[in-house]
């Protein structure tokens, strides 16, 4: 099903009901005023339609064509709930375009918005997503979990799979909406869904845009100890539901622009005290969860650990094949429920602090930080048969 | 009067097949739920259909059993819970008869603190006779370079003797107190020993703990040069006086530090290759071949007359005193998980157990004992796949009644349960109900028809005993590929290629056997004729942990035409 | 052997036994007249009860017969209706999680649900046909439900334990506490406590004592878990207020709309 072409955003006569519509999250109204601020400088206001869970501001903006959102729980990431009712919307309104902008969104420009919207709109692609510019130590668990897992099972070269603010064409929403809709029938609203990896199930096209620096806003409220799990816990789920599509799929390595600047980190002060705190971290996890992460990894990468914890914070390095195996391992784990699913990916937080204090040291030593990210990745393709094998034949009885 | 040896070839023990057993747990004829030797000898007929040429006895001597008869009150007596002097005598001849040979016990380096010469030596006056057949001191400081081998039962290697008013040297318990090589008449005392048994008929001698008979102040009191004097003094006793017998050495040693027990052909006529052992648990869990190939690279070569013993488990804990720090941790989370597995560093588990009950790898495993190297020594019970019991102490959890049948106490004895020396296997997986002679011999596709199917095969080819060992490294590691070749007295030979898959799924490998060009291979079992080798690689596809045996017969006179039709067979 | 019988037989309940110091052959008599009225007494009660263990049995019986009858016909009525796939749609596609399809499960349930019932008739058969004197201490039926409802509870406080238990040392462990291995136990413990006096006291064994017992052990281990809580988590804690004031200082010293000048060197994990 293609869409129907549209005229280029710039051209001011657009017939009504047709065009962009965008979603915003619910959020405070200083970020929302700066986001129809910028919403109103990158299009022309009849060819957009905002729907938002907020009351409209009172008057600042009377030219924009403002509807209202069913409620949906505050989320900093685009959740089941949002899907549905972006379809939904675009249905009702007959929009061919979707811009959805998570809680965030008002550290995005115009320029960004319009790259999203005019890519989905304009040309085929069927779902733009964000490229952030992120400092070197930010959004690690999409460095060391995310990005790895959906470039070597889905082949997507997408660096930030997770959705916090995408751009989509009707008949991918359609898609999302619709397998979004498992959740929120079966009371799992506030669910991550995740874009990318269905887009590459369907054969869509997908694409990423620049999109300068992004502050979470919500910085203060986002717990590693309960966010990793649930986001983690999400993507093993999909990821468990897609197993028939990601292991027949033997894509070619996608090739990635090279955006990132190389700086050289020199290790501060600071640094060393957050390695420091994090080795404890896992040294003191590695003496009480052994009993756990033996019934998930096998000897040998058990062995690696218990080598591991013997080395001290300046040293200490993790093995990119060894962070490969114990995220599949994991993630098998997860899949059979050799234990409870929340104590599953709870004993994982260690393991991921151990990997991002070995992430600091190898960066603090010249390594461009993007280079030892794009090496994780390639070590989980160059491992994806591990997964593999044992998928097909959970055997205890393993290396 | 001196008993002919039974054995009439030399080299008799090149083509054995050595069945490790201990009285007391096999069959009790008597009903005191301990197995003796009448009760053994009723069971000769199960030992020669299974295809067994040698029965290794554990000691069967009286002891007060503190450690399961090592520790020995009288070498030249039957413990009278295992029958009578005579009823090792009918077991002898009917073995014999059977042509089968017998090893027993020769335990020397020690004996118990109840035998009638360490009572004599604690009361008799320093410096006497008596006195020196043991190693005293006053101090204990003496040899301290000397490991502890019990490690989780012993604190020193000396013990004070109140009687004695001195410190006592004893490598092992501190029940068993060393003897002292450096007098005399301790070895005349053992060749006595020896000769007694050998007049009855036995046919071969194990020798126990021979790494340590002599102890010298700076050394690790471990493979002494006066250590191997001795063992040569035995062997020369034994060559002057007997013909076709056999000493085999208990040498917990590297290789290169085992062969000095072969001497010139002079010392020990086999001797235990203990660090293959774990490393062939070790390969199959990893699924590399790099374990086995690096330590029989290792291994060096042995005189015409001497030969290797293979196992895979006996009496003992799996030792791990052999491997590397990591390696010892690898095989302890990989097979040991549960810290009652472990004793003195190394696992206390049986065959079956220590591979997940697996039929593939048990089968896997044995192939392996018995196409390497050496003369494969068989554990009582692996034959058909018992079960331990970690809950027993020390090493006993292997050491459980033989379960012949699903009758009370599993047909090895008719006593009250509660009399048996040890309880037998009882859980749902290796139980004696699931898990007996009886059931197994009824079960054409049982794990006791394969191994005898298996180990009369082996038979049938001298290869396997006597050749030797070329391992092909083809670049798929998780195949062992090795080539056993024995050159017969007419100039033939006899070529055997073994490929095993130690791995859990299929796998493909290429062999590079250009220098066999023309050679037809034929897979032993089935008698099933391979493609015709040629200067190409040879592909063969191995499903999950399976192993083939080829033939390779020679070249045969091919007609001129060239149509090559396989016989469908 | 005669005038025993015919004694047993007489039913003569008012029968009273001869004074003491009546001679040599009145204390045999005496014996032998005790003798008499407690075998009869034994004997009329196994034959009272016999027809309560009939009535028990024959409940049982016929009822699982009727479950049979039951389980076979709604096997029937659930495979033509077409059950587990019209619940398969409801569900969506979220799955049946058990191995069993729901037909089976209610075939079973129903079954079990009838023998049940026959059970319960029959001991409230048993029990009402026993009328003696020599009563149980309480009503046969309650006790074996209560029983049932203790084992369940065991059940339960043991799963729990043990889920809490794993619950408690990875949280433990992930907020950095010392004694994350000792808190796990010690959860664990304060469960299977809780729950062995919810037993015993459900099945009314012990009573004060019981609860004394068990009130001083659990309080015992509360005050020992509070003290390692506190103890272990000094470091937490120190931890906690240094990045609070760390925080509280940095949000005055910066206004949250101006971006930071300079490469952020803070980790952040999202």
């Amino acid at each position: 099903m293609t869409e129907d072409p549209i005229p280029a955003i710039a051209a001011p006569s657009a017939p009504p009901g047709a065009g962009l519509l965008v979603l915003l999250a619910a959020m405070t109204p200083e970020p929302l005023e700066h986001v129809l601020a910028s919403l109103t400088a990158a299009f022309p206001a009849e060819d957009m339609l905002i729907a938002m869970q907020n009351a409209p501001p009172a008057d600042s903006y009377p030219s924009l064509r403002i509807v209202t959102a069913p409620a949906a729980n505050p989320s900093w990431t685009l959740t089941a709930a949002d899907f549905v009712n972006a379809y939904q919307l675009a249905e009702m309104n007959d929009s061919s375009a979707i811009l959805m902008l998570g809680p965030s969104s008002s550290s995005l420009d115009s320029a960004a918005l319009r790259d999203l919207a005019s890519a989905v709109l304009t040309t085929s692609i069927d779902l733009a997503v964000p490229f952030y510019e992120l400092p070197p130590r930010a959004g690690l668990v999409n460095s060391a979990i995310l990005y790895p897992l959906t470039r070597a099972l889905f082949a997507s070269p997408v660096r930030f799979p997770l959705a916090v603010h995408l751009g989509l064409s009707r008949r991918m929403a359609q898609s999302l909406a619709s397998s979004a809709h498992r959740f929120t029938a079966s009371n799992q609203a506030e669910m991550p869904i995740w874009p990318v990896n269905e887009a590459m199930m369907a054969g869509f096209t997908v694409d990423q845009f620049e999109v300068g620096p992004h502050v979470q806003s919500q910085q203060t409220g986002l717990d590693l100890k309960t966010i990793l799990p649930q986001v983690t816990g999400a993507l093993f789920a999909d990821i468990d539901a897609k197993a028939a599509f990601w292991q027949r799929f033997r894509p070619s390595p996608p090739t990635r622009h090279a955006v990132s600047k190389p700086t050289l980190q020199t290790p501060t002060v600071d640094a060393a005290a957050e390695i420091a705190s994090m080795v404890y971290a896992f040294r003191l996890a590695y003496t009480n969860l052994q009993e756990v992460w033996s019934l998930v990894l096998p000897p040998s990468s058990l062995l690696a650990l218990k080598r591991l914890s013997a080395i001290d914070s300046a040293a200490f390095r993790m093995s990119d094949s060894l962070w490969v195996r114990i995220v599949y391992d994991f993630l098998l784990a997860y899949r059979l429920r050799t234990i409870n699913r929340g104590h599953l990916l709870g004993a994982l937080i260690p393991l991921y602090l151990a990997w991002v204090a070995s992430h600091i040291n190898i960066t603090a030593s010249g390594t461009d930080p993007e280079s030892h990210i794009e090496a994780v990745a390639a070590a989980f393709e160059a491992d994806k048969t591990y997964l593999v094998s044992r998928w097909r034949w959970p055997d205890r009885f393993n290396p | 009067m001196k008993k002919l040896a039974s054995a009439t070839d030399p080299l008799w023990y090149k083509d054995a097949i050595i069945y490790e057993l201990h009285v007391r747990a096999f069959a009790d004829s008597n009903g005191d739920g301990i197995g003796d030797f009448p009760g053994l000898f009723s069971r000769l007929d199960y030992l020669q259909n299974l295809g067994v040429t040698c029965i290794w006895l554990l000691p069967f001597f009286p002891s007060p059993l503190r450690d399961d008869g090592y520790d020995i009150a009288n070498y030249v007596d039957v413990n009278p819970s295992y029958g009578t002097l005579n009823d090792f005598k009918l077991f002898l001849d009917a073995a014999h008869q059977r042509n089968m040979q017998v090893m027993i016990e020769l335990v020397i380096n020690h004996t118990s603190d109840q035998h009638p010469w360490f009572k004599a030596a604690r009361l008799a006056p320093p410096g006497s006779a008596a006195r020196d057949m043991y190693v005293w001191s006053n101090t204990d400081r003496l040899y301290k370079d000397a490991d502890i081998i019990f490690t989780d039962t012993e604190k020193s290697n000396w013990t004070w003797d109140d009687t004695a008013k001195a410190y006592y040297w004893h490598r092992f318990f501190s029940h068993q107190p060393d003897l002292n090589f450096d007098h005399p008449a301790v070895m005349e005392e053992v060749l006595k020993t020896m000769r007694f048994w050998l007049d009855m008929g036995v046919d071969a001698l194990r020798m126990d703990a021979i790494a340590y008979l002599v102890e010298r102040d700076g050394t690790s009191c471990e493979n002494l040069p006066e250590t191997h004097l001795a063992v040569k003094r035995i062997r020369a006793a034994i060559d002057a006086e007997y013909a076709n017998r056999l000493i085999l050495a208990e040498a917990n040693e590297s290789p290169a530090d085992v062969l000095p027990y072969f001497g010139k052909g002079d010392e020990c006529h086999m001797a235990f290759h203990f660090p293959l052992m774990p490393r062939i648990y070790m390969a199959l869990r990893q699924e590399d071949s790099l374990p086995i190939t690096d330590i029989m690279a290792q291994t060096p070569a042995i005189p015409d007359n001497c030969q290797w013993g293979l196992f895979l488990r006996n009496h003992d804990e799996l030792t791990l005193a052999l491997v590397t720090e990591d390696e010892r941790d690898y095989m302890h989370i990989a097979y040991s998980n549960d810290p009652r597995m472990r004793v003195n560093g190394g696992i206390r588990r049986r065959l079956a157990p220590l591979l997940d009950n697996n039929r593939r790898r048990i089968e896997l495993l044995n192939s392996l004992l018995l196409s390497f190297p050496g003369t494969p020594i068989l554990y009582y019970g692996d034959e058909i796949g018992m079960g331990d019991n970690i809950y027993l102490g020390d090493r006993n959890s292997v050491r459980t009644p033989m379960q012949w049948n699903s009758d009370r106490n599993a047909g090895f004895s008719r006593c009250d349960p509660a009399r048996l020396y040890f309880p037998v296997i009882m859980d749902p997986v290796y139980g004696y109900q699931a898990i007996n002679v009886e059931a197994q011999l009824s079960d054409q596709s049982s794990l006791l028809h394969w191994t005898r199917n298996m180990i009369a095969l082996r038979k049938l080819f001298q290869v396997f005993g006597r050749g030797t060992q070329h391992f092909l490294k083809p670049a798929n590691r998780k195949i062992l590929a090795y080539l056993r070749d024995l050159e017969r007295s007419d100039g033939s030979h006899e070529t055997v290629l073994c490929v095993a898959n130690l791995s859990r799924f299929a796998q493909p490998v290429s062999l590079d056997l250009a220098d066999r060009n023309g050679a037809e291979p034929v897979e032993m079992l089935g008698y099933v004729p391979f493609p015709i080798i040629t200067e190409a690689p040879y592909v063969l596809t191995l499903a999950p942990y399976s192993f083939l045996w080829l033939e390779l017969q020679p070249p045969r006179a091919r007609p001129e035409s060239s149509s090559s039709t396989l016989p469908a067979s | 052997m005669q005038n025993i019988l015919a004694t047993m037989l007489q039913t003569d309940p008012y029968k009273t036994s001869q004074p003491l110091y009546a001679g040599n052959n009145s204390i045999w008599r005496t014996m032998s007249d005790a003798l008499h009225e407690s075998i009869y007494r034994v004997l009329s009660l196994l034959i009272s009860i016999l027809p309560g263990i009939l009535a028990f049995l024959v409940a049982l019986a016929l009822l699982s017969l009727v479950g049979l009858a039951l389980s076979a016909l709604l096997r029937r009525v659930l495979a033509a209706a077409k059950f587990d796939d019209r619940l398969a749609h409801s569900r969506g596609n979220s799955g049946w999680a058990l191995s069993t399809s729901p037909t089976a499960l209610i075939v079973r349930a129903a079954f079990w649900a009838c023998v049940l019932l026959g059970l319960i008739i029959g001991v409230s058969a048993f029990d009402a046909s026993y009328a003696t004197a020599a009563a149980l201490p309480s009503s046969l039926l309650p006790y074996l439900a209560r029983v049932v409802g203790a084992a369940f509870l065991l059940i339960a406080g043991n799963l729990s334990a043990r889920f809490l238990a794993r619950s408690v040392l990875i949280g433990a462990v992930n907020m950095q506490l010392q004694y994350a291995r000792f808190l796990s136990l010690g959860i664990k413990w304060l469960v299977l406590v809780l729950t062995g006096a919810m037993v015993l006291d459900h099945l009314q064994i012990g009573g004060n004592v019981v609860a004394l017992a068990f009130g001083i052990l659990f309080g015992g281990i509360v005050l020992t878990l509070a003290l390692a809580v506190g103890l272990g988590s000094r470091d937490l804690v120190s931890r906690s207020l240094e990045s609070h004031a760390e925080h509280s200082s940095e949000q005055s010293a910066k206004s949250p709309a101006v971006p930071t000048t300079g490469p952020d060197e803070s980790i952040h994990h999202f």
